[in-house]
């Protein structure tokens, strides 16, 4: 049930011995067994196999033989490249039973290096469309959210690695089936420049466009994959034969004077207004950390999409003639002549999207059309790439969104082919000009909102999460913190109001994961190990059903955290609420189990600050802590407040962030709690925790977070005080607030030095 | 032009490129593919007089590898996946009428 959360981590466990390859492989295809009947992000899954290559993986080490850079790495593949093992069918009715000779000279890379092939992942049939819908399989679903696409043609290839089912897939782009899915999913897809990487073994549908791409939660395992299937191969005519650099080597370091071409036409009409918003940030950040922003012209780039659906079907309906029931895919029954085999087995076998698109490419090459259509979309390309040299001329890399959207529901667009087209608007046009193209996460934690799900359940729950959701029977997160960040400071240093804040942000966070998919529960963990948000924010995934999951996720996480000298200190169970096993569990661990009220808003309360408040983005609160703390810090009580700027500050440089609500007593002993709250016009939800030591400053605070949240139209605020904490209550109720329940914690006995002042 | 795409156009073309088709479906196709049609249309704003076409990405010269001889695929597994064979050859429905031999 361990689960390293990137392919080096994997790689490296299992070369130092520290978990064997089997064991990774066990626990993905447990994972994926598990998720399932949630994503459908396989066609076939190999058990046996993985688990058999597993084994030779570690009787090579057992041995002391090398092992490779992949060694022990769980890897799924589109299903549209070819592999030795099982079936490759393209997600087609025509190819459902076939079996190739040959692995794809990509696939043989990746076992070369050690990787464990675990499974096939669906895809719009053979890579044409954009929203995995188009598969004789059925449909993939987002991890994020089940009721919206993963986006395609490499749909199972991104929910597969979104929901941390594999560290790793191999995705196909022709138009942007690799670059799409990542943005949907929030995951990292790459596209090699055209040649990069052996189309041998890749089912052809646009033969001067497509090549196979990595898909991974970071840009360093992308890299690291493209540095394994990069490479010559004798059997493609249209391989480069340069050198593979390691393109993981150079990732460090800072952006300074990086040139960065940013075309205003790429914000033009069509584009939604958050994806707008998050991009402009993400360039901003990037200005920020020293790149030059460059603006430049790509005249031609509003036709590459009408370019590209001309070139990409004429392609294909060469490409795709091979199927047509005489030497593999299926054949139609009851046919008078070799011309109805034809066309009887193709009509029957290949899905209407599929045919729509021979049909149109066939159109395009048909005489008296030629020239109007295929000659001129040729043409359109050279003026395509054209664009693209000129502005190379002055920059290093063009930077503009993925995608128009974030990813859209289940049947919005299938009825309306265009219209789907059209969202391919940002990636074909790397592909008409043959370069190289990248899909990154615009950002991390709270921007999982960019995915385009909107999050307006109420947070807290009575019923059981069993209800909702077959299969889960219940989610956790599990907070913990590092022994050595409380040892630096005095006892009475550590706030508690800043770190609950903290765990509750992620702890959201993990709520999310958890619940729109396929995890029973996340540990979320953070100590000075991580010395960012972000990082901190990430999380371990366990599935556990019975009291003998729980015992072993337990044993397991505790093994976890003392590689990283992490202690426990809290469990908090999503939804508020604990299942008796686990209860009891945690009981015998030495948590006290203690309840608190959730309380929730129920109408907009008006009254007078009497304290600041300072809500401000995350830059110049940084300044405001630094004015603040920095210089002054007095001794004894204001020794805390400096200790917690200084753990604060950490929070405050995470650029993830983009809001803090901060408050600030001065008086009498320098308290002060933040309550991090991501992206504030995307939240629906608002968490907010006060501590009630100053109640005159938790109030000024709260409704300057309500005016906020009323400005925001956020719909949620939601906030627990203790359950013996009756003041506390009936102040919220004063404010508006109604009970909503019970939500437990469980606080492990703490160490003195980590318990709070009082 | 997309009004010339209609279920005539989408049965001509259906038929070169060998696909069988119901007359739903290519009611269908008809109203798909001409509004497809309709937007690459836009391509006819730019002016590609004189502009060369091209048809890949990069100028690919002809690749030439010695002439070694090498052994293919066995015959069994390249027949494998066929869906009907005979004595190791693919088999298909008679291409010519009986007596015209």
């Amino acid at each position: 049930m361990t689960a390293p959360a990137t392919i080096s981590e994997t790689a490296d466990f299992v070369r130092t011995g520290a978990c064997s390859a089997e064991q990774f492989v066990r626990d993905a295809l447990d994972r994926i067994h598990r998720s399932e009947p949630t994503l459908n992000a396989f066609i076939s899954v190999f058990d046996e196999e993985a688990v058999a290559d597993a084994r030779r993986i570690d009787s090579a080490r057992e041995k002391g033989e090398p092992l490779g850079r992949l060694c022990g790495v769980p890897i799924a593949v589109k299903d549209n490249i070819c592999t030795n093992a099982g079936l490759t069918t393209c997600g087609s009715r025509m190819l459902s039973s076939f079996e190739s000779l040959y692995d794809a000279f990509a696939v043989t890379r990746l076992r070369v290096e050690g990787a464990i092939i675990i499974g096939k992942t669906n895809l719009d049939e053979f890579g044409m469309g954009s929203s995995c819908e188009h598969s004789v399989h059925g449909p993939t679903r987002n991890p994020w959210d089940a009721r919206r696409v993963p986006g395609g043609s490499s749909g199972g290839s991104a929910a597969a690695v979104a929901a941390r089912v594999v560290p790793g897939a191999l995705g196909s782009d022709t138009g942007g089936s690799v670059r799409q899915p990542a943005s949907f999913c929030g995951v990292v897809g790459l596209k090699p420049s055209y040649g990069r990487v052996s189309r041998s073994g890749l089912v052809a549908y646009g033969s001067s466009l497509d090549q196979i791409g990595p898909m991974a939660t970071t840009v360093t395992d992308a890299a690291l994959l493209l540095s394994v299937i990069a490479g010559h191969d004798a059997q493609d005519a249209t391989c480069a034969v340069g050198a593979v650099p390691d393109y993981a080597d150079g990732l460090a370091g800072d952006l300074t004077g990086v040139r960065v071409g940013v075309c205003e036409a790429h914000f033009a009409d069509g584009l939604d207004a958050s994806v707008a918003r998050m991009v402009r940030e993400a360039l901003d950040t990037m200005a920020a950390r020293g790149a030059v922003m460059v603006p430049i012209e790509l005249p031609h780039m509003k036709y590459a999409t009408a370019c590209y659906y001309l070139i990409a079907t004429a392609e294909a309906s060469g490409n795709l003639a091979r199927f047509d029931g005489v030497r593999y895919g299926r054949r139609a029954a009851d046919v008078n002549d070799v011309d109805e085999l034809y066309s009887a087995s193709r009509g029957a076998f290949l899905g209407a999207e599929v045919q729509r698109r021979l049909m149109l490419g066939t159109y395009a090459l048909s005489s008296g059309y030629y020239d109007a259509y295929y000659a001129k979309a040729l043409k359109v390309r050279t003026l395509v790439a054209r664009d693209f040299e000129a502005a190379f001329a002055d920059v290093d890399v063009i930077a503009s969104p993925a995608a128009p959207t974030t990813a859209f529901a289940f049947g919005e667009k299938s009825e309306d082919p265009l219209s789907m087209y059209l969202g391919d608007v940002y990636t074909v046009a790397a592909n008409l000009a043959g370069l190289c193209a990248i899909s990154i996460p615009a950002g991390l934690t709270m921007r999982v909102y960019r995915l385009g799900f909107s999050y307006r359940r109420p947070r807290f729950r009575s019923k059981p999460c069993s209800t909702r959701r077959t299969g889960f029977s219940w989610l956790l997160s599990v907070t913990i913190r590092c022994r050595q960040v409380l040892r630096r400071h005095r006892r009475d240093m550590i706030e508690h109001a800043t770190v609950n804040s903290l765990l509750r942000c992620t702890q959201a966070y993990c709520n999310q994961l958890c619940e729109k998919h396929t995890l029973d529960f996340g540990i979320v963990y953070f100590s000075e190990r991580f010395p960012n948000v972000a990082e901190l924010n990430q999380f371990r995934e366990v599935i556990a059903e019975s009291a003998d999951d729980v015992r072993t996720a337990m044993i397991e996480a505790d093994a976890w955290f003392s590689q990283y000298r992490l202690t426990c200190c809290r469990w908090a169970p999503a939804m508020g609420r604990a299942s008796d096993v686990l209860s009891a569990q945690l009981r015998e661990r030495g948590f006290e189990r203690r309840v608190d009220t959730a309380m929730r808003l129920s109408a907009w309360p008006t009254w007078d600050a009497v304290a600041e408040v300072r809500v401000l983005p995350a830059r110049a609160m940084r300044m405001a802590y630094r004015a603040t703390f920095d210089g002054t810090p007095s001794k004894g009580e204001g020794g805390s407040a400096e200790a917690i700027a200084e753990v604060a500050l950490e929070r405050l440089d995470d650029p993830s962030f983009d809001m803090f609500v901060a408050m600030v007593d001065k008086k009498p002993a320098g308290r002060c709690a933040l309550y991090q709250v991501g992206d504030l016009a995307q939240v629906r939800d608002l968490y907010v925790l006060p501590e009630f030591a100053n109640r005159d400053v938790e109030q000024a605070m709260l409704s300057h977070v309500l005016a906020m949240a009323k400005r925001l139209s956020i719909g949620n605020v939601l906030a627990c005080v203790a359950a013996d904490d009756a003041a506390g209550a009936d102040w919220f109720e004063r404010a508006g607030f109604v009970t909503d329940g019970e939500i437990e914690e469980y606080c492990h006995v703490a160490p003195a030095e980590m318990k709070p002042s009082s | 032009m997309s009004a010339e795409f209609d279920e005539q156009l989408v049965r001509h073309v259906a038929h070169l490129a060998r696909l069988k088709l119901s007359d739903d479906a290519i009611a269908v196709a008809a109203s798909h593919l001409s509004r497809v049609v309709d937007y690459v249309n836009l391509l006819n704003e730019v002016d590609t007089e004189g502009v060369a076409e091209t048809a890949h990405p990069f100028e690919a010269d002809g690749v030439m590898r010695d002439d070694v001889a090498r052994s293919s695929v066995d015959r069994e597994a390249a027949i494998k996946n066929a869906p009907d064979q005979a004595a190791g050859c693919f088999r298909v429905p008679r291409v010519l009428d009986q007596g015209d031999a």
